[in-house]
């Protein structure tokens, strides 16, 4: 899946393609802007490329930043795999006044290079048609990709000394491996053993001389004079054609405009979800609750078989008439922003407010993402280069509601209780999260970097393509959540036949009293730490009715709804994260939200 | 002066990146190196980043980051 979002792969996709007779499996890594990784999603990828069994390397590039994007397949023509070079967004690009000749750019490189439009399927074709080509080689590099003299006799000095000395240690190959070395590419150097680094040394300490600088400014600089000369030799730079999307920027990220955009374009995301969802979830409760009765009257009341078809029942009532009203709008306005690119602006206008509770803008990416679903959240945080700035990013993630939360404060709350207070909640949370960082970031002291973060254009979402995104989430739901929702309903229902509910109830009683919650809750709460709809929908079945508020009072659905919102993750973000962070850091976590929601539940029962 | 402290809509050249390579290097990968000519787009006020434009690219970067950068008007 790709989005107008840096950081939005952060793993690899593996697919199967079929061109003719022939099968392959194409696998999409992660973007990097260099070989010298400096985030893990980065690592990855490098270490792919170098490790794996790759038969061609395809270099996606955007011709409307050429010149930038050349500096990668600078680096990429040495690996010694043949390359095709996929000249990607050639509509932007001429839009920007950005012409490139294809043709002088393939000689210069010595490598195919195919034009796309990828998102339009333009050229598509042509590309795969090109990799499959039993004439493209492995690279040796043109003579126009040659650094300047000094630079070179340095870089085969040290590769002719590397060649024999090789055996075995790095994949890479002695030019490519010479030249990360008075790179100074930390991964490279520490895999080295001191007589290499001695003698990469040796060698980059008579081109620094002559240079006066760093060796691996040196090196920078050259394969920046390089690109820079291929871009200037090969494309064409005219008048861009400005058009509203330059004029929207300038609103967009307007010192005041920006921000009142910004909240206006939340409000009418958050409002349009309550809308569509508030719509459509009477009508389809009404629907199951006849059901309900009619089956009741079937199969008589207090039967087994009652027990189990009308658990089935709750389950798939859950999902269809609660968690998908909302979910399916929320999904698509995601899928909006995201295409768009409006999110990297958010990051931006964010910047300075993120730095106040200790990270910066980039970390908005794992933050937005988390009030979609926790787990793809987490593992957006391996876009940011430091450890410490990973910890504090999937904190904030998971702190944020996910969508399973959402559906659960506006299920419940705005629809039972009010909009207004549903707003309120999110409002808390956000207070709840700033603090939280600010917490952690006063804790683990470390200086951020601070904000790099490529803003790339807008572009007009194409409706197929966000129906099939939006499709493939909400297929995660219905073959992940709403199984475990169904099987979730059915356990409790069981539970509750057999009484088993009341001895986990009974023993919860102490903690749910606290909070001033009914008891008959107990059990919901220990089945939203599985799936988070979970404890809505159980809700209902364990109170024994849809109508809550005949059991429930305002200020005990709001209680619980603040529980709910702040208390551990679901079970698939609790292993995405200790996967990120580890096992001992994700139970501090699990335990600091706890507390949080407990806090939160407590002041809310006293104060409402 | 440096580049937090230019003005929206200016272009200037970049002349030094102080301090720690770690800020070269992240720029230079993003096709952005000394000597460079960008073109200041906008500037967020009360500590916030500064968003550049370079042959086609846009680039934000936090203020810690712009302080750093030192640049000097081009016409």
């Amino acid at each position: 899946m790709t989005a107008n979002f840096p950081g939005v792969t952060v793993h690899f996709t593996r697919t199967t393609i079929q061109l003719g007779h022939e099968v392959a499996e194409l696998i999409d890594l992660p973007g990097t802007y260099s070989l010298t990784a400096s985030n893990p999603a980065e690592s990855a990828t490098r270490d792919f490329l170098i490790e794996q069994e790759i038969s061609t390397v395809v270099n996606v590039i955007d011709a409307s930043v050429l010149s930038r994007s050349l500096e990668l397949t600078l680096q990429l023509l040495e690996l010694g795999l043949p390359v095709v070079v996929c000249l990607n967004m050639m509509d932007e690009s001429r839009r920007k006044g950005i012409h490139v000749d294809r043709e002088k750019l393939a000689e210069a490189l010595g490598v195919p290079v195919v034009e796309t439009i990828a998102v339009e399927g333009v050229g598509v074709h042509e590309l795969f048609q090109t990799v499959w080509r039993p004439s493209v080689r492995p690279v040796t590099s043109a003579r126009s990709c040659r650094y300047q003299r000094d630079t070179e006799s340095a870089i085969a000095d040290l590769a002719s000394w590397l060649q024999p000395n090789l055996a075995g240690e790095q994949c890479l190959p002695p030019r490519l491996l010479a030249i990360k070395l008075l790179e100074a590419d930390e991964h490279v150097l520490g895999q080295a053993n001191a007589a290499t680094r001695e003698r990469a040394a040796a060698a980059g300490q008579k081109l620094a001389t002559e240079r006066g600088c760093r060796v691996e400014e040196v090196i920078e600089s050259e394969r920046h004079a390089l690109s820079m000369h291929l871009f200037e030799s090969c494309a064409q730079v005219t008048h861009a054609a400005t058009d509203l999307r330059d004029q929207l920027d300038l609103i967009l990220t307007h010192r005041v405009w920006g921000y009142v955009f910004l909240v206006a374009i939340m409000v009418t995301f958050f409002g349009s979800v309550y809308g569509v969802g508030s719509l459509l979830e009477p009508p389809l409760l009404s629907v199951f609750e006849q059901s309900a009765a009619a089956l009741s009257r079937q199969l008589g009341a207090g039967s087994l078989s009652l027990t189990l078809v009308s658990g089935l029942l709750q389950g798939v009532a859950g999902g269809l008439a609660i968690v998908l009203p909302y979910l399916f709008p929320f999904l698509i306005g995601m899928a909006i922003l995201e295409d768009v690119g409006y999110l990297p602006r958010v990051a931006f206008l964010m910047d300075s407010l993120m730095h106040r509770i200790g990270l910066h803008g980039v970390a908005v990416v794992p933050a937005i993402l988390g009030y979609g679903c926790s787990v793809p959240a987490v593992m957006a945080t391996r876009i940011l280069t430091s450890a410490r700035d990973r910890f504090i990013a999937a904190v904030i993630s998971t702190l944020v509601p996910c969508s399973a939360r959402m559906t659960v404060i506006f299920g419940l709350v705005a629809f039972y209780v009010g909009p207004l207070w549903a707003l309120l909640i999110y409002g808390l949370n956000t207070a709840v999260v700033a603090i939280s960082g600010k917490l952690l970031s006063v804790i683990l002291p470390e200086s951020s970097p601070g904000l790099i973060l490529e803003v790339p254009s807008y572009h007009v979402p194409k409706p197929q393509i966000i129906l099939r995104k939006t499709w493939l989430r909400l297929k995660e739901f219905i073959v992940v959540a709403w199984p475990l929702l169904i099987a979730g309903s059915l356990l409790l229902s069981l539970a509750e036949h057999y009484h088993w509910d009341a001895a986990v109830n009974s023993g919860l009683a102490p903690f749910t009293a606290m909070l001033g919650l009914p008891q008959a809750v107990g059990t919901t709460l220990i089945f939203g730490v599985l799936r988070k709809e979970l404890s809505m929908v159980m809700l209902m079945q364990a109170l024994g009715t849809p109508q809550i508020l005949t059991v429930m009072s305002v200020s005990q659905i709001v209680v619980f709804t603040l529980f709910v919102t702040f208390y551990i993750p679901c079970v698939a973000t609790l292993a995405a994260l200790v996967k990120e962070i580890g096992w001992k850091l994700t139970v501090a976590v699990a335990a600091y939200s706890l507390l949080v929601a407990t806090a939160i539940g407590l002041a809310g029962r006293v104060l409402l | 002066m440096m580049l937090h402290q230019t003005a929206e809509g200016t272009a200037i050249k970049i002349l030094e990146i102080l301090g720690a390579r770690h800020l070269r290097r992240s720029l230079s990968q993003m096709g952005i190196q000394i000597g460079d000519i960008v073109h200041v787009q906008r500037r967020v006020p009360y500590g916030g980043p500064v968003l550049i434009g370079h042959r086609g690219t846009q680039l934000a970067l936090g203020r810690s980051l712009a302080a750093r950068i030192r640049v000097a008007p081009v016409d």
